[in-house]
């Protein structure tokens, strides 16, 4: 019984493959001890399902006969072999002409962009969420590229061109689209501001931003970039108004004060309606 | 009909023959398809899903071996097939995880159906755990035939069989109303 016990925690404590098969072979397999402590062909198929229990196999015949019917009879080996070997070459040859193209291609155009490489990262849940600017990159690059370097740039969510060309890095980028917010804090242009999800919001901040420019009387402009669908947030028509509240204020002028006053309160209202359209023509000269 | 005649029959797409082939072995690979699945539905369709095959595929059967043994290899890959399935499906939908394995369709038993598989033998024993078991008990099979199926080694089939038939002694020796309870 030692001796059982002894080969049972040999058995435990080594995992050796080799040696594990061997003490099943030479001890285990044999030894009257061992084999009473191992379920007997008796009582496995007792616990079983067996062939006879298993019900009517003409039952199972209904149930494959429709499929087996539709089957094409099995090509007999003889004489086969040939055609299958050449079925093969010419599958494996079209397989090479395919994935070759494909490397050709993928060489030729520099591989997938950054825009596709980050939709593919959020589509697999690498990325927690991303805006496409396929389409429209040509925008925010030509936006960038009319800007002076001490400009700054309050983007939406859609400028990445604009970004890239201000020397943002696309690892900042994806560091921003990943949750991590050191990727807003750009190397390049120090003075950018970080990406603005919630539709219009950022046009309060370059207001802001305007506003500075012109108490320092820093010769520098803010860029913010809306889409039509910010045109209708009334943050944006609060955000332009700012502009002339500030300089109502500081207007010395007291008959174009008060009539300014009078007229504020609707003014938001009629900003909000001209807002969208002036957006559909300025996107009707663009067209 | 004996084997040979099935098989040639098989071979011409005679529809008599398929049916004697399915009618010969249908509860045999129902039999294993159960024991490694756990319920009647999946084993069903790996059951259909095995013979399709075999229909399909028959020309590459080498006649050097067994052809029980090579049918036994289909389905037990079949029924390894539909575990990795369901095993997909599980993650969606959690109540299925903690159904209970049951042979039959519950309120809709048949009569031949057997008695409900017990649940905890499908939680202690690995698929190539059950299918050595089962080939072993009710085919009478050895740690090398049982090697074939597996596609193992007969020395990894034996290690296979042994553990199966421990561990569910040490349940059976533990708690007895456990494995007739289901």
């Amino acid at each position: 019984m030692d001796f059982c016990r002894t080969v049972e925690l040999l058995y435990a404590a080594l995992s050796v493959r080799p040696f594990r098969d061997w003490l099943i072979r030479i001890h285990m397999d044999r030894c009257p001890r061992c084999q009473e402590r191992l379920l007997s062909r008796e009582e496995a198929r007792r616990l079983l399902v067996r062939p006879d229990q298993t019900g009517d196999a003409a039952a199972l015949w209904r149930r494959i006969s429709d499929e087996a019917g539709r089957l094409a009879p099995a090509p007999k080996a003889k004489g086969s072999g040939g055609r299958l070997a050449w079925q093969w070459a010419a599958a494996s040859t079209m397989a090479a002409v395919i994935a070759l193209t494909g490397f050709w291609l993928l060489r030729e155009t520099g591989g997938p962009g950054f825009d596709a490489r980050a939709v593919a990262l959020q589509r697999s849940g690498q990325l927690g969420t991303f805006a496409s600017s396929l389409g429209q990159e040509a925008v925010a690059v030509g936006v960038a590229a009319a800007m002076a370097e001490a400009d700054v740039l309050v983007p939406s969510f859609r400028e990445q061109g604009a970004q890239l060309w201000r020397g943002v890095t696309m690892v900042e980028l994806f560091l921003y689209w990943g949750g991590d917010e050191r990727g807003s804090d750009f190397a390049g242009p120090r003075e950018d501001f970080p990406i603005s999800v919630p539709v219009g919001s950022q046009a309060s901040h370059a207001a802001g931003v305007a506003m500075a420019f012109q108490l320092r009387r820093e010769p520098r402009v803010a860029v913010c970039v809306l889409g039509d669908g910010a045109t209708s947030k009334g943050d944006v028509a609060e955000a332009l108004l700012s502009i002339t509240d500030e300089r109502a204020k500081r207007a010395t002028n007291n008959t174009a004060k008060a009539a300014y006053e009078k007229l504020r309160p609707t003014g938001k209202k009629h900003v909000e309606e001209a807002v969208p359209r002036l957006a559909r023509m300025i996107e009707q000269h663009t067209k | 009909m004996d084997e040979q005649e099935i098989i040639e029959g098989c071979l011409g797409g005679i529809a008599a023959s398929n049916r004697a082939m399915v009618e010969t072995y249908g509860t045999l690979v129902l039999s294993v398809a159960l024991n490694v699945v756990g319920n009647r539905q999946d084993a069903e369709d790996v059951c259909q899903e095995t013979f399709l095959q075999v229909f399909r595929r028959l020309d590459r059967y080498d006649r050097e071996r067994s052809f029980k043994t090579w049918l036994l290899t289909i389905a037990y890959r079949r029924s390894l097939d539909m575990l990795r399935k369901k095993r997909r499906f599980a993650e969606f939908s959690a109540r299925a995880r903690f159904e209970p394995a049951v042979v039959g369709r519950p309120g809709d038993v048949d009569p031949a159906d057997p008695a409900p598989l017990p649940s905890k033998f499908l939680e202690v024993l690995s698929p190539r755990e059950r299918t050595a078991l089962c080939l072993w008990a009710n085919e009478g099979y050895t740690a090398k035939d049982i090697s074939e199926v597996l596609a193992c080694s007969a020395s990894t089939a034996r290690v296979y069989l042994f553990n199966a038939r421990r561990k569910i002694k040490v349940l059976l020796e533990n708690d007895h109303g456990l494995l007739q309870n289901g």
